[in-house]
């Protein structure tokens, strides 16, 4: 008995063994074979982003020079306008269907803050090179502690002035930086020209002005981080009635005009040359220079004694990385080479603006590859900067606002006071989702 | 039949697709509506029960709401009846014996087969935009033209132009109704003398008012879901002075993400139109003929 | 007097004709002018005739090219279509042939979902195939097609009842089973119907805008609606003639579909809009 004990025992044991041996051997092989093929096999990564033809152009260039040096990755570019673009990012990842990597912006902030689960901690991510940013840069782009994007180009918004007509009409574009003097500088212009304009915009170049009126008279971000509106119902009437009246005067052109146009500089007044001011990020500079006339840089409009210029110039822009990915390691890649490696960063050129990442900004100066109207509106810019960029831009607010700049300037519409009122009371009702 | 007995059990197999469609992608989601109008219910996370709150906002908050009703409603009683008006009319002048009939209705129905199309809202913006053909031609004649895209005051005609403008579905069904009409009636009424606007009202009108009765609830039912040309021609404004009724329900649950709002608002559509098609329905007693010899 | 009033009638209906027409030769004109004639010249006959409208809107500058959006709307378009005549002919066949029990008020439940607006089941369809990760696909436009198009199954019930009962009769005492009846005999006299029924719903599905808008959100899946409107998003001033070249593109099956099929259009509607 005790030896048929001790032979099924050995006989067990000795199974196990093999066993055991064979499925280490197994495992260690298939981890092999798994890695060997990752080196081999293709991996595809998506990347999103929104833009102009411009910065397609050079990001997609950017996404084939990287393919080139990588050849088992291959990057899907998915690309588009700015409208639609953070609703169809949500929407992709709460469906899980998310791409690995996307550009983003801090104005988002308020709406994902209560989600930070959505964005991979970029601390953790693996292979990725963090050394071309200071951390003071980095922190702006954390959430509950966790960096959430990389930083990309300084930008901000600057006025553009149809320098042909200025100089025509002896508007001298330098010596009335407020509201105030900008209206007196186009009325004398006007009385010259009567059929000539002040500015002319689209509906979002009309409120990025307004919130930066608002943040200047008040001396808060338009909304603050506690989730309300930084500026008084008085501030807006008053900024409101300034609209309303330069909508009648002609320092704008009368809204009817342009309230259905969808791209910026399409207002064929502005086309034509009988528009004094335009304004634009200066990431979109290089769309500027096509046309028919000379184009000049301007700083932002600002009020008497503003203590911000509600005109930020620090990185808002980012690019993220979506938690779900299953390519971590290639998106790694990618970054690195957008950001330090020549050929990707000179691919990429200013189409994000001025690079925040040293190494990507030394390239460019290297390589003369950042032009003197950049340059220009760079220096116009960071001497004017007191900015602080909004955390919080949901799209129901932005509507809200166009509603009331709409409703004092157009026909049918109603007084400042009564748009004030209507857009305060919509306005937090809204901002209630939000806290 | 009642050897055929159980073979008829067979016709519930031929219907499945549609009993299983119609409870996973009807039933269901009806159901659904009505459950998440009570919710609040953003993208990123699970909905929230907060009882009457969307209702309350919707009919004491929202200043967005009763705009979009209104212009919806000033919409379909513009488009609606003139559509039907023009279609009737000319369905009426094309049922005599003309030359040319095929192709005079095959120009008139052109627009229609389109439908929402996008093609047709973004020609419609090419010709009544600021610089567009319609105030050039205007400018021809020495008339300043409005904006009509642009301001306020036009945008809603401007819009419902475009529906009427597709009249020829309509028109169709009322040429096949008319030739309906048995010609002897008509001639009996000549020879009587009666004059035509009696032969209509007496003759013509009540023998189609079948046609009617249906194209005046499809028409309507179509009208109050238009989305596309308010959101391509003029994205629902100027001053949401076209901000139909569907671009305010696209806005809130795909642009705000707000689906539990959303949803309380598709609920009150439906719940709008059902009154409506009921009422059409009731009054039909009171102007809808049937021909003795259907059903 | 007769004649003169014809007359009238027929000029009446000539200048109508012009006025209705017009915005559609327009836009055929404009497709082959530049778009700066096309701002500022009121005539019909382009200036300068020029296929840059077709040569650049078709290439597509920083976007992809509108042949993607073409065949993208064929991918979409097609299978729907197929779909939606073959589970129409299933169910109307089911409904009008067979006598099971709750038969009237299935079919009149059906009937009535004709009149239920589209838009209030929209979000939870949405969310149902978001759940399921049908969203960016085709997918929720063929599993409804294949569930059976309510105002085209009773389309395809009207027709059947309009075919005569002996002929499936006599194929039952010849020991056929009710497919085979469906498929030799009667899909054959159910010609006219199917034709009207794949001419509409391809014309219906090829237009729609608002439910590829919600469910597609890769500009590679776009299909044509969504790529004309991505050609009007564009930055700067918007290429008019290539806008015009690329929507008169997007018309152009329907219109071929139109006037080759011209009798089934007033046949299909007239059998769903009149009988009952």
């Amino acid at each position: 008995m005790r030896r048929t004990m001790r032979t099924r025992l050995s006989l067990l044991l000795m199974t196990a063994t093999l066993f055991l041996a064979a499925t280490m051997v197994f495992a260690a092989g298939s981890k092999e074979a798994a890695a060997s093929m990752q080196a081999q096999g293709p991996e595809t990564i998506r990347l999103a982003w929104w833009g102009g033809d411009a910065r397609h152009k050079a990001t997609i260039d950017a996404a084939d020079a990287f393919m080139k040096k990588y050849p088992q990755i291959t990057v899907k570019t998915e690309y588009q306008g700015f409208e639609g673009y953070y609703d169809k990012l949500i929407t992709q990842i709460a469906a899980g269907t998310g791409p690995d990597a996307f550009q983003f912006i801090t104005a988002w902030f308020g709406d994902v803050r209560k989600s930070p689960e959505m964005f991979y901690d970029l601390r953790k991510l693996a292979g990725l090179d963090l050394s071309g940013w200071n951390q003071s840069t980095l922190d702006t782009m954390s959430l509950d502690g966790k960096l959430i994007g990389l930083p990309q180009g300084q930008n901000a918004r600057i006025l553009v002035y149809n320098k042909d007509l200025a100089d025509k009409l002896g508007v001298d574009v330098q010596k009335y930086p407020t509201w105030k003097g900008f209206n007196a500088a186009v009325q004398a212009a006007r009385a010259k020209d009567p059929s000539i304009y002040g500015y002319s915009g689209i509906m979002d170049q009309y409120y990025y002005p307004l919130i930066g009126y608002l943040d200047q008279v008040s001396g808060n971000e338009f909304i603050t981080k506690d989730v309300k509106f930084g500026f008084s119902e008085q501030q807006l009437v008053d900024g409101l009635t300034m609209f309303h009246d330069w909508f009648q005067n002609g320092t704008f052109e009368p809204l009817d005009k342009t309230v259905l146009l969808k791209n910026a500089w399409s207002d064929p007044a502005w086309l034509n040359g009988n528009v004094l001011f335009n304004e634009t990020p200066v990431t979109q500079l290089g769309q500027q220079m096509k046309y028919p006339f000379k184009v000049g840089l301007t700083r932002y409009w600002v009020a008497d004694g503003a203590k911000l210029t509600g005109n930020p110039v620090g990185p808002n822009m980012m690019f993220s990385v979506n938690s779900q990915t299953k390519h971590a390691d290639a998106v790694a890649k990618l970054m690195n080479f957008f950001h330090s490696d020549p050929a990707g960063v000179k691919a990429l050129e200013l189409q994000r603006g001025v690079p925040s990442n040293k190494a990507a900004y030394d390239i460019l100066v290297n390589a003369n590859m950042i032009d003197d109207m950049t340059k220009t509106a760079m220096k116009i810019v960071t001497d004017s900067d007191t900015g602080e960029y909004t955390f919080l831009d949901p799209n129901e607010i932005r509507d809200t606002m166009e509603t009331a700049i709409q409703n004092v300037g157009l026909k049918g519409g109603t007084t400042p006071e009564a748009a004030a009122k209507q857009f305060i009371a919509a306005g937090n009702r809204i901002l209630q989702n939000f806290k | 039949m009642k050897t055929l007995g159980r073979h008829h059990y067979v016709g519930l197999l031929y219907i499945s697709p549609w009993v299983i469609g119609f409870i996973a992608l009807t039933l269901i989601p009806f159901i659904s509506t009505i459950a998440f109008s009570f919710t609040d219910y953003s993208v990123l996370r699970p909905p929230r029960f907060v009882g009457i709150k969307n209702f309350v906002t919707m009919f004491a908050e929202d200043d967005l709401f009763p705009k979009s009703l209104e212009v919806t409603s000033i919409y379909v009683l513009v488009s609606v009846p003139l559509k039907l008006a023009f279609a009737l009319l000319v369905a009426m002048i094309l049922n005599q014996k003309l030359r040319g009939i095929g192709t005079y209705r095959t120009i008139y129905y052109l627009p229609s087969i389109f439908g929402g199309s996008v093609a047709l809202s973004i020609l419609w913006r090419m010709l009544f935009m600021g610089n567009g053909l319609v105030n050039r031609m205007l400018a021809i004649f020495s008339i300043q033209g409005p904006e009509w895209l642009g301001d306020a005051r036009f945008s809603l005609l401007t819009i419902s132009l475009l529906q009427v403008w597709q009249f020829g579905s309509a028109m169709v069904l009322f040429l096949a109704g008319l030739k309906q009409v048995p010609d002897f009636l008509y001639e009996a009424a000549r020879i009587d003398g009666a004059g035509r606007f009696r032969i209509f009202m007496t003759i013509t009108f009540p023998l189609i008012t079948p046609i009617l009765f249906f194209n005046l609830i499809m028409q309507t039912i179509n009208a109050f879901q238009t989305f596309t040309a308010a959101f391509v021609v003029t994205s629902g404004g100027p001053l949401h002075s076209t901000y139909l009724y569907a671009l305010l329900l696209y806005d809130n649950a795909f642009r705000y993400f707000k689906m539990g709002y959303a949803s309380a608002l598709a609920w009150f559509l439906f719940v709008v139109l059902l009154a409506v098609t009921s009422l059409v329905f009731r009054s039909s007693p009171y102007w809808l003929h049937y021909m003795e010899s259907e059903h | 007097m007769k004649g003169q009033r014809r007359i009238v009638t027929h000029v009446g209906l000539i200048l109508f004709g012009i006025v209705m027409v017009y915005p559609l030769i327009w836009l055929l004109s404009s497709s082959f002018k530049s778009t700066l004639e096309i701002l500022s010249s009121n005539s019909l006959w382009p200036h300068v005739f020029s296929a840059e409208g077709f040569a650049k809107g078709w290439r597509g500058e920083g976007r992809p090219g509108f042949g993607l959006f073409v065949v993208n709307s064929m991918l979409l378009t097609v299978p729907t279509v197929l779909l939606t005549v073959i589970s129409g002919v299933l169910v109307g066949y089911g409904f009008s042939r067979f006598e099971f029990p709750f038969r009237k008020p299935l079919f009149g439940l059906m009937i009535g979902t004709i009149l239920l607006p589209n838009t209030v089941l929209l979000i939870p369809r949405y969310l149902i195939f978001r759940n399921i990760g049908a969203i960016d696909s085709y997918f929720p436009f063929w599993i409804t097609a294949a569930a059976g198009v309510p105002f085209f199954i009773f389309m395809f019930a009207q027709f059947f009842r309009g075919i005569p009962r002996s002929l499936d009769e006599s194929a039952y005492m010849d020991g056929c089973g009710s497919f085979r009846i469906l498929v030799s005999i009667l899909v054959p006299l159910l010609q006219p119907a199917i034709f009207s029924a794949a001419i509409f719903q391809f014309i219906w599905t090829w237009s729609d805008f608002f439910q590829p808008l919600i469910y597609i959100s890769s500009v590679s899946k776009f299909p044509v609606a969504l790529g004309l409107r991505l050609s009007i998003d564009s930055m700067g001033i918007p290429p008019w003639n290539q806008i015009a070249a690329m929507s008169l593109v997007s018309m152009l099956p329907p219109i071929i579909i139109f006037f080759t099929a011209q009798k089934y259009f007033v046949e299909g509607i007239v059998t769903t809009g009149l009988k009952g």
